[in-house]
């Protein structure tokens, strides 16, 4: 199995700044697709979220996400792709999903990195409660 | 015959823990029926059962030892 997608707390600019470094050697590549999921601060009833906390089924989200990795392969020409989903706190503003999807050219890398999104969303196996000021929190 | 039951999310919240182990339950109706029973708040709420992380939908025999999560809707990303 590849290396764990799920990191604890949020997922540093340096680390996609890196990531992105990191793909320079493989130069049959023509674009890379990122996208990048951010903590919202909504309001709900005049309170105002100040970060989410995630929690997952790990073992099995590690599991989903490898077999979205491997669904995404067999589906479309891509080079290669990476998932990265937050676990524990991240505050608003912080990064909690990082898909970096890289192909020969442009056009299936959109496809495929909102295909890999969506089913991140549908399949993997994560909550999130929103925390507001004085701890107070709801379950999204 | 002993099952780890693991809870998510609001159930977690409900059950007031992360798991429970249950014991003399064959099936996965009958364990949701003992759980139920006891945590009669779980009958308003929506979840998905998997067994050895298998989402299962419907009735499933379980054996000694298999790990039982209920998982409530998703919200990833």
């Amino acid at each position: 199995m590849s290396k764990k997608a799920l990191i604890e707390g949020p997922i540093s600019p340096e680390r996609i700044a890196k990531s992105i470094g990191n793909h320079s050697s493989k130069t049959g590549i023509g674009a890379h697709n990122i996208f990048l999921g951010q903590v919202r601060a909504d309001k709900h009833e005049g309170k105002i979220v100040e970060e989410i906390e995630y929690s997952a089924y790990e073992d099995m989200a590690e599991k989903i996400f490898h077999e979205i990795r491997e669904s995404i392969f067999e589906k479309y020409d891509i080079s290669c792709m990476h998932i990265y989903h937050s676990v524990g706190k991240v505050k608003a503003g912080g990064i909690s999903l990082f898909v970096f999807v890289s192909s020969k050219h442009r056009g299936v890398s959109y496809e495929a990195s909102r295909d890999v999104v969506e089913q991140i969303k549908e399949k993997t196996p994560i909550w999130k409660k929103e925390i507001f000021e004085g701890e107070e929190y709801h379950w999204v | 015959m002993k099952n780890k039951v693991l809870f998510f999310g609001i159930l977690e919240d409900i059950v007031g823990s992360k798991e429970l182990i249950i014991s003399e339950s064959n099936s996965s109706d009958e364990l949701l029926k003992n759980i139920k029973k006891q945590y009669p708040e779980l009958e308003n709420k929506t979840f998905q059962i998997a067994v050895n992380q298998q989402i299962i939908n419907t009735n499933t025999t379980l054996n000694d030892g298999d790990e039982i999560a209920l998982l409530p809707p998703f919200a990833g990303g």
